[in-house]
């Protein structure tokens, strides 16, 4: 049978100097240290970066000469890799950082609100069809309806500005409207985005 | 039923620090140097 050295000896032939010591203790509680990091953080990459930074701050404070011995070497341990577990996450929780996957991209949940080029294409096209269908609006609804949409009065300021009631400026509105759809289903105009 | 329970097994890897993350941590443990003047502690790396 395998005599196994003590961790607390190990810890003192360490501080002593005898370096093969850290070795040893380092692959004796690898396993259990990893899989504690893990559990939390599930990163392979972050857990060994916890990993790594958990062990400097070992090798500081014993080569330090700060560590006082208890006999509880690994709930030490642990309790400095669980510490900067909570500061990882704290990290992240100031500036997240969000990986897609094939499931879910998060760029398909925000995107750029600009057009693509062939979409503006498009819209301008509409924008410029929609102008000549207005166009031949008569002129008492095309005024109602570019006060409205194109320089976006309400119809209170219409009414003001044109002289007719409120009642009679949302009249020409509608029939503005019921008109441009008359046109439109009658030439097979197709106005979508 | 067994096979389909038994398919992802070897993907289930236990979580341990790489060996280059070890050969780091030996390094520099093997660097460091703690030095001492009026009570004020210095770390110093040799590479």
């Amino acid at each position: 049978m395998e005599l196994q050295i003590d961790d607390s000896v190990l810890v003192k032939d360490y501080i002593n100097g005898n370096e093969k010591a850290l070795e040893v203790l380092i692959n004796r509680h690898n396993q259990r240290i990893s899989s504690f990091i893990y559990s939390k953080v599930l990163d392979r990459d972050v857990s060994e970066d916890i990993f790594q930074d958990t062990f400097i701050k070992v090798i500081k404070t014993l080569k330090k000469g700060n560590y006082s011995e208890e006999g509880k070497f690994l709930p030490w341990v642990m309790r400095i890799a669980h510490n900067l577990v909570i500061d990882h996450f704290r990290r992240n929780k100031r500036m997240p950082m969000f990986e897609g996957n094939d499931d879910f991209n998060i760029f398909s949940v925000i995107g750029d609100d600009k057009l693509n080029v062939e979409k503006q294409l498009i819209k301008d096209q509409i924008d410029s069809d929609l102008s000549v269908l207005v166009e031949e609006l008569p002129e008492d609804q095309k005024e109602v309806l570019v006060m409205r949409i194109y320089r976006d009065m309400s119809f209170k300021e219409i009414s003001e500005n044109t002289g007719v009631s409120i009642n009679t400026a949302l009249g020409r509105m509608r029939y503005a409207l019921i008109n441009l759809r008359k046109v439109i289903e009658k030439n097979n105009i197709v106005l979508t985005n | 039923m067994e096979k389909i329970y038994s398919e992802n097994r070897n993907k289930c890897k236990l979580a341990k620090a790489s060996p280059e993350t070890i050969k780091f941590l030996i390094g520099y443990s093997n660097s460091l140097q703690i030095i001492e003047h009026n009570n004020v502690q210095f770390e110093n790396n040799l590479n």
